[in-house]
């Protein structure tokens, strides 16, 4: 009788050890995003451009992440609408952790930032996080200042993909640390985005 | 005699000469059905990085007086296989709308390649920075053009005529439907 429960407890314990490595095995679900709030294909096969169009999915709606490609230029994803399911592949740039922001349709007006002093006042640390770079391009890069205004030099681009640690922000700017070089300089939180499994891609400063 | 002979030669010679310094494109795939053809203007070496599935060819000058350019090419599913004279005013505004993204004090100007294809011509007018973009879409493909001076003088209309004409000189190779 002992026996019998301690291998029953065993057996408990071991699916309770078991329960997190499964629930991990689930990448979770993703925002889509485009620079011009238009659609993204959800296709047949990780391929662009070809004729395997399954679906358009709409800015801004959610899909589950069932895998990347090796490359991970492409994810395996499912999307539902209407009551219906489709299942493919999605280029993985058009997929991001936070939802993001009102299309930017409804906003077609073209606005300039007018060159502004550097404000640190609103600044807070924050408990450093990861980021990757995402231009607001489809390809294209974001530009890295020494201070929190447009009116600062550039001092580095980092292209898509780029992964950065943001350490202190406030509504606008991020300050960003950089690990492969150590620089410390400040970019758009618009163009960064928070690291989700397999989203993050190698990227190469430009400049000096 | 031998004089005739002489200026026969140099009558047979000199297009031959001329025809071998004709600037031979260079040959990029980009994927499996596309690749691009280019021509290097005088005075540059490219070397070409890949980061995701979007091709990234910077063009070094050998003398400062030339600015870099740095290629960016990319199919959009945002703009599948449209090119920039297929959109709507609407998304026009809105394509301009995101070229000047990350300016402190842009300018635009729409300019066009030989065959007419529009361009946006994107200039930074900050006192601090001197570069300009070149932006266009191009059957689905997102394609972006970095013109940068490198001794920080202002870049001339020659420098960005050069930059434009790059993107004229640029063609699309199908590879044949299976």
């Amino acid at each position: 009788m002992n026996k019998r429960i301690l291998c029953a407890l065993t057996a408990l314990v071991l699916l309770c050890m078991m329960l997190p490595t499964m629930a991990s095995a689930n990448t979770g679900s993703m925002y889509v995003k485009t620079s011009n709030g238009g659609s993204v294909h959800l296709r047949k096969a990780p391929v662009a451009p070809a004729n395997n169009v399954l679906t358009e999915v709409p800015y801004g709606a959610v899909v589950d992440i069932l895998g990347y490609e090796t490359d991970q230029k492409w994810a395996h994803v499912s999307y539902t609408s209407n009551g219906k399911t489709w299942t493919g592949y999605m280029m993985t740039r058009y997929l991001v952790v936070q939802k993001p922001g009102p299309n930017p349709k409804d906003n077609p007006t073209p606005s300039t930032d007018t060159p502004k002093m550097p404000d640190f006042k609103n600044f807070k640390l924050v408990t450093p996080y990861e980021v990757i770079v995402r231009p607001s391009k489809p390809n294209g890069y974001v530009n890295f200042r020494w201070a929190p205004s447009y009116d600062c030099r550039v001092a580095m681009r980092c292209y898509a993909g780029y992964s950065l640690t943001v350490i202190a922000q406030d509504g606008t700017w991020a300050q960003v640390s950089d690990p492969q070089t150590g620089y410390v300089g400040f970019m758009v939180r618009s163009f960064l985005t928070t690291v989700s499994d397999g989203t993050s891609v190698g990227a190469v400063i430009l400049g000096d | 005699m031998k004089k005739l002979f002489a200026v026969l030669l140099v009558v047979l010679l000199v297009p031959a000469f001329a025809l071998a310094q004709e600037v031979e494109p260079t040959i990029i795939k980009v994927n499996d059905t596309l690749d691009i053809s280019v021509v290097l203007p005088d005075g540059y070496a490219m070397t070409e990085t890949w980061y995701g599935d979007v091709l990234y060819a910077q063009m070094d000058p050998q003398s400062e007086d030339q600015p870099l350019m740095v290629l960016s090419l990319g199919y959009s599913e945002e703009y599948a296989d449209r090119s920039i004279g297929d959109l709507s005013e609407e998304e026009m505004d809105a394509l301009i709308a995101i070229s000047i993204t990350d300016f402190a004090n842009p300018t635009y100007d729409i300019a066009e390649t030989s065959e007419g294809t529009k361009l946006i011509v994107v200039d930074e007018n900050s006192e601090h920075d001197e570069y300009a973009e070149i932006y266009t879409v191009y059957q689905g493909y997102f394609i972006g053009m970095l013109v940068e001076s490198v001794d920080g003088t202002q870049l001339t209309e020659d420098n960005l005529n050069v930059a434009i004409q790059f993107l004229s000189d640029m063609q699309f190779v199908h590879a044949p439907e299976a």
